[in-house]
């Protein structure tokens, strides 16, 4: 998972209006990401930030399931 | 029928729109459809079909797949990052409503810096623990920025300060300030006060994440920042403050907000936040209706 951190670092560096309150690099992966200060519209952002970076299409209903950190380091993973 | 979509999600009842605001927009739009969002993870399919949204900020990435969207009117002065990479045409703001408002919280924040108010207890006698206060009129005042909330700010501490300076890409010098651009460090020269008032965009973020900024300012300078948070890059911040304990940072805005209770800059004794209020005032929504209105009849839509 700490590879998956690291490219998800990378990815929050390329999206304009997301401010985190900690990096994700330094956060547990069950940190809910209310936690990280993410919330429904960061959730969104977030969402198109990783699908741009991966140049992919789905569709963004996804992220409204996401939690935690994890559920998002598993998306990166499952692309 | 063309779609208006009013975003109007705050949970704090000074920012959600009031009636006559609402009123003011269903009369103008009359020949419209108005629906209002007022929760994104609920109602973001507003956005998706909308020909023109009004409303606070939010990111651009949510009105992605819209094919219809022909403007976006924000009621707020700065534009979100995400947005700027945009059409300009696309974008509209209130530019001047909040801007009397914020240039006096500058101003307050200057002058509780050069008071030293934040190295001691506001309601306590201390002996040990006075700040000695600069006199305003021996200072000398930088301004980064010279927008419009940058020349209220001037105008109101010119009766106060011995120079005002500003730091811009503009050539138009007011009688009352000398210019300076953004890669002459003599505007650093004997600084006592910065007040930073500029746009968040590429340009000025990348100024302030250089750590080279820190070196142009000297070792009591008095920083308020009322423009953005994510300007500074906060660990070289407090790498700053506390090997420069005389220098003080002020600041209305931080990254994230609401900040932290337990957040680092909250532990510095130099350092005071108020909580993202400048743009607070009685007189508000009637200035957004104004203002609205105006740019509305401007742009015939």
């Amino acid at each position: 998972m700490n590879d998956l951190k690291i490219k998800l670092n990378e990815i929050i560096k390329t999206v304009d209006d997301l401010y985190l309150n900690t990096s994700v690099l330094d956060a547990s992966e069950d940190m809910e990401l209310k936690n990280l200060g993410i919330d429904s519209l960061g959730r969104i952002n977030l969402f198109y930030g990783i699908i741009d970076y991966f140049e992919i299409e789905r569709d963004e209903s996804v992220a409204s399931n996401w939690k935690t950190l994890k559920d998002v380091l598993l998306f990166i993973e499952s692309l | 029928m063309k779609k208006l979509t009013i975003v109007n999600p705050s949970d704090q009842d000074f920012w959600k729109m009031p009636e006559s605001y609402l009123n003011m927009i269903r009369k103008e739009f009359a020949h419209w459809e108005i629906r209002e969002l007022k929760k994104f993870e609920l109602e973001l399919s507003l956005l998706k079909d909308a020909h023109a949204i009004i409303g606070l900020p939010f990111p651009a990435n949510l009105i992605r797949g819209n094919p219809h969207l022909e403007w976006v009117h924000f009621l707020t002065a700065q534009i979100p990052l995400s947005w700027q990479k945009m059409s300009k045409k696309y974008i509209i703001s209130n530019t001047k409503v909040s801007r009397d408002s914020v240039a006096e919280h500058a101003l307050y924040l200057a002058l509780k810096g050069i008071r030293k108010e934040t190295f001691y207890h506001s309601r306590s006698w201390d002996k040990d623990n006075f700040g000695i206060s600069k006199l305003a009129s021996e200072s000398t005042l930088g301004i980064i920025g010279f927008g419009n909330i940058g020349t209220k700010i001037s105008e109101l501490a010119q009766p106060l300060f011995k120079e005002i300076r500003f730091l811009t890409n503009r050539k138009d010098s007011p009688a009352h300030a000398t210019l300076y651009s953004y890669d002459d460090k003599s505007f650093f020269k004997d600084l006592d006060v910065v007040i930073i008032a500029t746009d968040h965009n590429e340009q000025t973020e990348s100024f302030f994440n250089d750590p080279g900024f820190y070196q142009n300012l000297n070792e009591e300078i008095i920083i308020v920042n009322i423009s953005r948070g994510e300007l500074f890059i906060e660990k070289d911040l407090i790498s700053f403050l506390t090997t420069n304990p005389k220098a003080t940072y002020l600041a209305d805005v931080t990254s994230p907000e609401p900040y932290p209770e337990d957040g680092e800059l909250l532990t510095l004794s130099n350092v005071y936040l108020s909580p993202h209020v400048g743009g607070r005032f009685e007189s508000i929504w009637p200035k957004h209706e104004k203002e609205t209105l105006d740019i509305i009849k401007e742009r015939n839509v």
